[in-house]
């Protein structure tokens, strides 16, 4: 909780910052732990409600702890109109899990993006931070082999 | 002065005032759902567009401030046809078999239906059915069909908290109760959450409500168009016919509130009348009035065993009994009766020479706490009271008087909602609150032994320092406060009538009066005393049976069934009403007193009752902790009664919402003996050896315990005691 | 100017390996001590995305344009170019489709068309260095606006230039300037609109990427004419390096006195915030993006009033788009009647487009208005790859629309496209060939607003989903008579109905697809075929016994074990079995492509 607290001062308890406050915390665990969420709402004296209002409504916000690895397929326009879809389903059907969700082991989690803006370079996957262009299908055995 | 134009009438506007508003004004209908006159405009349900001369889309008039010149259209055939394909999409996600079936005339009569169709869709099964405003825009729209896919949430219905349940399959995100509850209850309970064709009302992480912040005021449920939130109590009771203004008698504030009738005469439900109210208000009335261990018949021992009576058997066997012991009876009794009861019975104890008292903390003056003087930015400095759970109706009407810049300061040794909610709150040692006052103001002792940091005391003076302060206090467990004159202290007495018990006085406390060895009989009337010796006979006047032997039980009423004035904290004098018939044979007190002076032939509106003490102050004693009485007691009044019954041992609902009758463990003390909840605990001290079961709360102080009191426990002040751990055994 | 070696490094060129070229190129300078004889220069994106990674070598006064490097290409560039002023053939950009080699930037038919008045300095500042901003005239222009225009005049200069809103509804920009300017409050904010959420436009983040200073000198200047002190630039979250590069510029800003108190010794004084967005679409809508600055759920609320009235915290806001700031400081140093001499009658100046999809050249590309889009894809944009038929452009992202061939000779501007049935929005512009389902793109896109709609007006939360549900059973084969009406239908209603832009916008792509390529939707919901065999129900995976080689590689890869046959003969697909995966597509060597799709489904 100590952390807790240098990035609540950071922001100096201001209510009106708790969507960076929870930026801060998303990136720190990688998702929003409910203990540190009710912390946050004792120490801004802010309704938990409100709190769960927000990491609910804006997607770039988790409640489920996520896996080792991070694997982004972004579903922009450019990329879709060049086949996102598929490379989505080949990676839902690999891992047996949905896009939102992670894997029973914890190793992966699936998610999407609308547009990362690289459009230009699609179909784009982010694993693990590293942006992959041109993506094909089948690239996705590829990564998830090179990973294990 | 604006001008504008609404279907080619000329009106007129406030600045500021929206079109939707102007319109009602002027009798132009416009129809609406997440609007609602208590709460900010919305604009989400695309209901109340109208058009609005050379805008190109419709606008919600709701939200649209009214400016020169505008020309508004409410109802066009666009208008129409967008407020219906609203509704039809609405409807898609709302079981809406009881709103479009051909048959729901003969429904409403009858209730009657062979088809599949209610037990599939819920026609027969939304307790909204023939309430619902979806109904009267049905109508209204003609909708006849529904053109789209009908979308179930298939969500569980949430029946687990007390009081109310909730069914989101019913919801219709028109947010009337998220912002009841944000905005003026300042619960914020209830919210928004997800998005999209998701979004959802509940609370945080779908908690129970009684794990969050909830009061249980029912305030969403009463705003709720549809048949989403509602009250458990009489769910499948026919509608209510008509209302009884009345007021609510379960506390001080003297709500005022509808008593809703059905058309057999049966009290149905008790909502709030254009004001907010409290759980007790809201959710307790009803049940009450027609609980299962309500006794409604006179009983009287008759070889050992308790017999039902005629009233004429009873009274005259009492009167002759009360003749019997002149001089030598006490009686005791509560506040909960009408202003003309307590005239009464004040005569009849003169007439009889008995010795009276009542359970409160009286004090001569009483003086009534007038909202009307509390100025812009003061400052309310509450000590030792929970405001939100005792006072919560009270609480927001000192916010609405005082809107700019007021400051609440709370101080307590206990954590709870208000202590959570309050601007500042300074958490002193248990028994070290009035030091910490006197240390405020610069008074008392020099040396600071509050456990309050100094910063934190001399911020908390500069707060002070410029402002009106106002003191509020409960002097069932506070003596009497030490402040500047300056200051204005303010006692918060929790029951009604208090100040007319203050100013008629009694013959000392019920403690002086139960210690009284010339007694003989005992005259108990809504109050239930923790006998201290024998007496030759005892009277019960009550709607429940006490915990104790009687010889006579006159059952009363309830403030529902008799009619009459009250006084309440303001010092404003309502009317309770006679809603309904007394239930079976029960009386009103003031009945009861009337005949009984009759037997008597005693003229009860003869003279004016005689002087009594009109002060009675008791000795807080300070709690110094010892080593054969380590833990600190501490102890809040229950405000929670009904004569002098706990709410929470008549309705299970509050005994969920907070378990009054249960000695409250600190977490360190538990630890220390073992104690785990519901195990059975003595607590004995110089005064007391209660038996208690126990309940372990991170709320308290470190060592420390607490008490609910209430008459019957006869605990009424901090002290120290030591715990000791009795049984395993669970409830 | 020194001999330089300007490399592109925006998000994208990092994706396709920017950043090893940077240390390729450090390395080998470093190794072999030529700090003196050239630099490295690190900009953002250059803009021509498809030649990523690519390099400008600056030598001579001239700017020789490489493409797609190699970290191991860099030596031969460094030795033989920089140093040695030799052009290698192989790293020129050719003409896909001529085969001509251009050797200087300038020349490529790319940019030759564009107009560059916003993105040409992305080739010419390193983002996190404002010196080389100054250098280029940056913030000579605040400097005239403080010292030489009084509010006023700042505000009719951008009037007389006409400059309309980039955001996409192209409101008048000096207009709102005035209505916010007049209103009376002590306390008023500007705010810079950065969360550029329509999936396909990424001209934002590399302005804001590339050049940081340009939005933020047109932000100060905005401030001075309406009488702020305070902005915020609200960015995505999805824009790490936007992020990062515009902290940087604010700082540098502020320790030259560019912002805080007293700006450059005047009695004008103006800071800088940054907001982050947390993902959602609709805190692009204004009145969704105040509540969410103000740490809330971005929900819209109904206007009016308008943020110019009520806006961030009740006070009087004006906000601007990213490219809209960026406009400020070229208006005002090269006058008002420079701008409006560019584009149309009633749409004035450039515009960036994002140029993608199935083209050849994609990239962001900057052209005055009144363009045809004809221009934009075949002459800019280079046509389409693959010799596939051009079929239809989406502009305006999910609140546009399709534009059909037919009007391919159709010149922008915000009327023309609304016309059309699409509309400017932020300027995304996705080419679509022969294989693309238009109903899959239509779907695509209500799928995304239907998500992304915050749920708090039943036309939008409700109607986009039935629209969705709708086409979803049309994409599955199961498209009733009447569906095309009941789209159309609905899709009326929820823009005439919804409270904010999203959802008054949200049925452009199926109305627009529905009027262009009805044929199409018939095709899916009479003959359950996909003409584009795209839509996977309406599909079947089959192996052309001609052209197959026997090797096996499909059957490997087949995830259902689908495919059978023997090594060296013609192999086939149990359609019983195929879950239409695509990998045996994706695998079939390039000397076969046998693996082909049909539709309707085979049964």
């Amino acid at each position: 909780m100590k952390n807790i607290d240098t990035n609540l001062e950071n922001y100096h308890y201001r209510k009106t910052n708790i969507i960076q406050i929870l930026q801060d915390i998303q990136s720190e665990h990688n998702y929003l732990p409910e203990k540190i969420l009710k912390y946050v709402s004792e120490r801004l004296k802010m309704p938990l409600s409100t709190i769960y209002s927000i990491a609910t409504f804006y997607a770039a916000f988790s409640l489920n702890p996520r896996g080792k690895h991070l694997c982004t397929v972004c579903m922009g326009t450019a990329c879709h109109v060049r086949g996102a879809a598929a490379i989505l389903n080949e990676f839902e059907r690999k891992l047996d899990i949905k896009a939102g969700e992670t894997t029973g082991d914890m190793n992966y989690s699936l998610e999407t993006v609308n547009c990362l803006g690289c459009c230009a370079i699609g179909p784009i996957v982010v694993y693990d931070g590293k942006y992959m262009g041109e993506f094909k299908l089948k690239d996705v055995a590829a990564v998830l082999k090179e990973k294990e | 002065m604006i001008e504008l134009m609404i279907d080619g009438k000329k009106v007129t506007a406030q600045k500021g005032e929206t079109v939707l508003k102007v319109a009602q004004r002027y009798n132009i209908y416009i129809p609406t759902l997440c609007y609602h006159k208590d709460l900010s405009p919305y604009g989400g349900c695309r209901l109340c567009i109208v058009e609005v001369e050379g805008w190109p889309l419709p606008v919600a008039s709701c939200t649209l401030p009214a400016q020169e010149g505008l020309k508004v259209k409410t109802d066009t055939p666009l208008l129409k046809d967008l407020r219906r394909f609203t509704l039809q999409l609405i409807l898609s996600e709302h079981p809406h078999a009881c709103l479009i079936c051909d048959r729901k005339e003969d429904c409403a009569h009858y209730m009657e239906c062979i088809q599949k169709a209610p037990i599939t869709f819920g026609c027969k099964f939304c307790p909204s059915n023939n309430d619902c405003e979806l109904q009267t825009l049905v109508d209204y729209l003609e909708i006849k069909d529904i053109p789209f896919d009908f979308h179930y949430r298939s969500l569980m219905v949430e029946r687990y908290d007390p009081f109310f349940e909730r069914d989101y399959n019913l919801c219709i995100l028109c947010g009337r109760c998220v912002r009841m509850c944000q905005e003026v209850r300042g619960a914020a309970t209830l919210d928004f959450h997800h998005r999209g064709p998701d979004t959802l009302v509940g609370t945080a992480f779908r908690l129970p409500h009684l794990e969050t912040g909830c009061q249980f005021c029912g305030a969403c449920v009463d705003v709720c168009p549809t048949g989403a939130l509602r009250e458990r109590y009489g769910k499948w009771q026919a509608k209510s016919e008509k209302s009884v203004r009345a007021t609510c008698a379960l506390c001080n504030i003297g709500c005022s509130i509808n008593l809703n009738i059905d058309s057999e005469g049966k009290l149905v439900s008790s909502t709030p009348d254009n004001n907010q109210i409290c759980v007790r208000g809201r959710f307790g009335i009803v049940p009450m009035v027609y609980h299962a261990r309500r006794l409604t018949r006179p009983l009287m021992k008759k070889d050992n065993r308790l017999v039902e009576v005629e009233w004429e058997e009873a009274l005259s066997y009492v009167a002759s009994k009360l003749d019997e012991h002149r001089g030598k009876t006490g009686l005791l009794f509560g506040s909960h009766m009408t202003i003309e009861a307590l005239e009464s019975l004040y005569r009849l104890a003169d007439d009889l020479r008995c010795s009276i008292a009542a359970p409160l903390d009286i004090d001569g003056k009483g003086e009534p706490l007038k909202l009307e003087e509390f100025k812009d930015e003061s400052v309310f400095l509450v000590v030792n009271t929970d405001m939100i759970r005792d006072f919560s109706p009270l609480l927001l009407m000192l916010r609405m008087q005082s809107k700019i810049q007021s400051t609440i300061i709370v101080i307590d040794s206990l954590e709870n909602k208000f202590t959570n909610m309050a601007d500042l709150w300074l958490q002193p040692k248990p028994g070290k609150e009035f030091e910490t006052v006197s240390l405020l103001f610069g008074r008392g002792k020099k040396r600071n032994t509050t456990g309050i940091s100094h910063e934190t005391l001399e911020r908390c003076k500069d707060i002070l320092k410029k402002r009106n302060v106002y003191v509020l206090y409960n002097p069932a467990h506070s003596r009497r406060i030490d402040v500047p004159k300056s200051v204005r202290t303010l006692p918060l007495y929790s029951s009604i009538n208090t100040l007319k018990i203050c100013e008629l006085g009694t013959d000392g406390s019920v403690d002086d009066i139960l210690k009284k060895k010339t007694i003989d009989c005992l005259y108990a009337i809504g109050v239930l005393p923790r006998l201290q010796k024998g007496y030759k006979t005892v009277i019960v006047q009550n709607c429940f049976p006490p915990p104790f032997e009687f010889d006579v039980f006159l059952p009363t009423v309830t403030f529902v069934e008799t009619r009459g004035s009250v006084i309440n904290i303001e010092g404003k004098v309502k009317k309770v009403r006679r809603a309904i018939d007394p239930v079976g044979k029960s009386k009103p007190d003031d009945w009861i007193f009337q005949r009984m002076s009759e037997i008597l032939k005693y003229d009860i509106k003869r003279r004016r009752p005689r002087q009594r003490k009109k002060k009675l102050s008791r000795v807080f004693e300070d709690m110094g902790t010892s080593k054969k009485y380590p833990v600190n007691l501490l102890v809040r009044e229950n405000c929670y009664m009904y004569q002098g019954h706990p709410l929470s041992s008549l309705m299970k609902g509050f005994q969920r919402l907070r378990d009054d009758t249960a000695l409250w463990i600190s977490v360190d003390v538990a630890k220390k003996l073992r104690i785990k909840d519901n195990m059975h605990v003595r607590v004995i001290s110089r005064n007391i050896n209660l038996e208690l079961h126990a309940r372990v709360s991170d709320n308290l102080p470190e060592n420390s315990v607490l008490i609910y009191n209430h008459p019957f426990l006869g605990v009424d002040q901090n002290q120290a005691v030591r715990i000791e751990c009795i049984t395993k055994e669970t409830r | 100017m020194k001999p330089a070696l300007i490399i592109s490094a925006g998000t994208c060129g990092l994706a396709r390996g920017a950043g090893e070229i940077v240390k390729a190129a450090q390395d080998y300078q470093s190794k072999r001590r030529l700090q003196q004889k050239f630099d490295i220069i690190i900009t953002g994106c250059h803009g021509f995305c498809e030649a990523e990674t690519n390099v400008v070598v600056h030598v001579d006064g001239k700017q020789i344009f490489y493409q797609k490097l190699r970290p191991e290409n860099v030596k031969d560039v460094i030795e033989k170019t920089l140093l040695r002023e030799e052009i290698i053939n192989n790293f020129l950009w050719s003409d896909p489709k001529t085969q001509q080699v251009y050797v200087y930037i300038d020349d490529i038919p790319f940019y030759r068309k564009q107009k560059r008045i916003l993105l040409g300095n992305n080739l010419h500042v390193k983002p996190e260095c404002i010196e080389d901003y100054v250098k280029l005239g940056g913030y000579s222009a605040l400097n005239k606006a403080l010292k030489e225009y009084q509010p006023k005049r700042v505000i009719n200069l951008i009037k007389e230039s006409g400059l309309r809103g980039r955001g996409g509804a192209g409101f008048p920009t000096g207009k709102k300037w005035e209505l916010c300017r007049k209103m009376k409050s002590s306390v008023k904010y500007i705010v810079c609109n950065a969360d550029e959420g329509d999936p396909g436009a990424y001209m934002d983040r590399s302005l804001l990427e590339g050049n940081p200073h340009s939005v933020i000198e047109g932000m100060i200047i905005g401030a001075y004419a309406i009488g702020a002190r305070e902005g915020i630039i609200y960015v995505r979250n999805e824009y790490p390096l936007a992020v990062k590069n515009i902290e940087i510029a604010i700082k540098q800003a502020r320790k030259r006195g560019l912002l805080g108190e007293n700006i450059l010794g005047s009695k004008f004084s103006f800071d800088i915030t940054i907001v982050r967005g947390a993902g959602a679409f609709v805190c692009g809508e204004e009145t969704a993006l105040l509540i969410s600055i103000e740490g809330r759920v971005g929900r819209p609320r109904p206007r009016p009033p308008y943020p110019v009235e009520k806006g961030l915290w009740g006070k009087p806001t004006n906000i601007n788009n990213v490219e809209t700031w960026a406009n400020i400081p070229a208006i005002i140093l090269r006058g008002a009647q420079w701008f409006s001499s560019i584009g149309t009658e009633g749409s004035k100046g450039t515009k960036i487009f994002s140029l993608v999809g199935k083209i050849n050249n994609t990239g962001l590309v900057e052209v005055p208005m009144g363009i045809t889009l004809r221009e934009i894809i075949y002459d800019i944009g280079g046509g389409i790859p693959a010799g596939k038929k051009f079929k239809a452009v989406q502009t305006g992202g999910p609140s546009g629309g399709c534009i059909p061939s037919e009007l391919l000779d159709l010149p922008i501007d915000y009327e023309s496209l609304t016309e059309a049935g699409s509309m400017m929005g932020s300027g995304g512009m996705i080419v679509m060939d022969e294989d693309t389902c238009m109903v899959d793109v239509a779907r695509y896109f209500l799928n995304f607003t239907q998500q992304e709609s915050c749920g708090k007006c039943p036309p939008c939360r409700l109607g986009t989903k039935d629209m969705v549900q709708i086409l979803n059973r049309i994409s599955r084969g199961e498209g009733r008579e009447g569906d095309i009406e009941l789209l159309e239908n609905i899709g009326g209603n929820v823009k005439r109905g919804s409270l904010c832009g999203l959802g008054q916008t949200a049925p452009h792509p199926v109305l627009t697809t529905i009027k262009y390529f009805r044929d199409e939707y018939l095709a899916h919901i009479k003959e359950q075929r996909c003409p584009a065999l795209v839509c996977t129900a309406l599909i079947s995976y089959v192996i052309d016994p001609e052209l197959c080689g026997g090797c096996t590689i499909c059957a490997k890869n087949c995830p259902s074990n689908a495919i059978s046959g023997e090594p060296k003969k013609v192999y086939a697909i149990d359609q019983a079995k195929c879950i239409k995966c695509g990998i045996c597509v994706s695998v079939c060597p390039d000397k076969f492509r046998a693996v082909k799709k049909v539709s309707p489904a085979l049964t």
